[in-house]
């Protein structure tokens, strides 16, 4: 695992729950960032970043007012102060598949399941620093590319091998797909 | 619909970190962080008991049909939440086990709990304080096998909403 230093990074913190609140902190300063906030909702962390210019949010996903689904979305479309392309990294219990793609679909970069380990915090940093997403922007989506890999093909590429089809479609050849 | 755009923001976060030397985050440090965490597990049962106390105040005062039931329901299912996101952090694996199942079986319940619904959450409360007050932390050994096997109930129900 990459070793780096994390003492100049700000990381503001997003979770409304007092006991998670101190776990989180107690991580973030074993991993040596010298400088991280806490804030207990989505409401919160946007007036606070009005004067704190955070490299990186942990957000929780149940909150009110404005959960980290929320959040994230108003990030992405400009809509706080923070950079749009701030690193945005979930921290949820709840780890149903709707939530998480609701949670890509709002544009976070990485999701950590609860409950949590440093390793587990240090692996999604790491993930962010050595392999960030190109950002996609489309007219009704702004944040991480949601193709988490590019995934090539294994066989021949028919396109570039002029390959030829087997049986009655074989004529088909050549024909735009 | 305008084509879609790929756009590679610079790396602020990469910018700001450095690789290697004294503060950098190598086997030792992530060595003495989990021991770190783990020195919380004391105020960790602290707050796990101020949750408990707050699940059981919740469980008393939920009556099938009050006018009450859904917020009730609901605080419930907040703690439950916590519950299940922390204890797995502090290696009380099965508070979050008891935590995931009474969570399924709220989200999986058709409209307001039902009598039957609110003794089976009440089944998962006596679980939990069972699990901290035997101090049943890992897997819990035989103990732990016991306070899962009497959430059978509960368990088939989920699985069976779950169609598993």
């Amino acid at each position: 695992m990459a070793e780096y230093d994390l003492s100049q990074i700000k990381v503001l913190v997003a979770e409304d729950y007092a006991p998670m609140r101190k776990l989180l902190g107690q991580i973030l300063f074993e991993l040596n960032v010298a400088d991280f906030q806490m804030v207990t909702s989505g409401k919160e962390a946007i007036d606070f970043l009005e004067e704190y210019h955070a490299d990186l949010i942990l957000v929780d996903n149940i909150m009110e007012p404005i959960d980290g689904t929320e959040l994230t979305r108003l990030v992405r479309a400009g809509k706080t102060p923070a950079d749009r392309n701030i690193p945005i990294i979930m921290v949820s219990g709840e780890t149903s598949k709707d939530l998480i793609i609701n949670a890509r679909d709002a544009g976070v970069n990485e999701f950590l399941a609860k409950p949590i380990s440093t390793r587990m915090v240090y692996q999604r940093f790491l993930n962010i620093i050595e392999n960030p997403r190109s950002f996609v922007q489309t007219d009704e989506f702004y944040g991480p590319d949601r193709r988490r890999r590019q995934m090539r093909f294994p066989g021949l590429d028919r396109r570039r091998q002029g390959y030829a089809y087997p049986g009655p479609a074989a004529s088909a050849a050549g024909a735009s797909t | 619909m305008a084509k879609p755009q790929i756009i590679n923001p610079p790396n602020r976060l990469k910018s700001k970190v450095s690789m290697g030397g004294p503060g950098a985050v190598d086997p030792e440090r992530i060595a003495r962080a989990e021991a770190a965490v783990e020195k919380m597990t004391a105020n960790y049962l602290d707050w796990v008991e101020t949750d408990l106390k707050k699940l059981e105040t919740e469980l008393a005062a939920l009556k099938p049909g009050a006018a009450d039931t859904a917020d009730r329901t609901q605080a419930i299912y907040r703690i439950s939440h916590d519950i299940k996101g922390q204890g797995g952090s502090f290696g009380y694996q099965l508070m979050t086990e008891v935590g995931a199942l009474m969570c399924r079986y709220i989200e999986n319940m058709d409209g307001d709990p039902t009598q039957e619904d609110i003794n089976l959450m009440a089944l998962c409360y006596k679980s939990m304080r069972a699990v901290i007050s035997g101090r049943l932390a890992g897997d819990g050994g035989e103990a732990g096998r016991m306070v899962l096997d009497g959430l059978g109930r509960v368990a088939e129900k989920v699985k069976a909403v779950d169609g598993l």
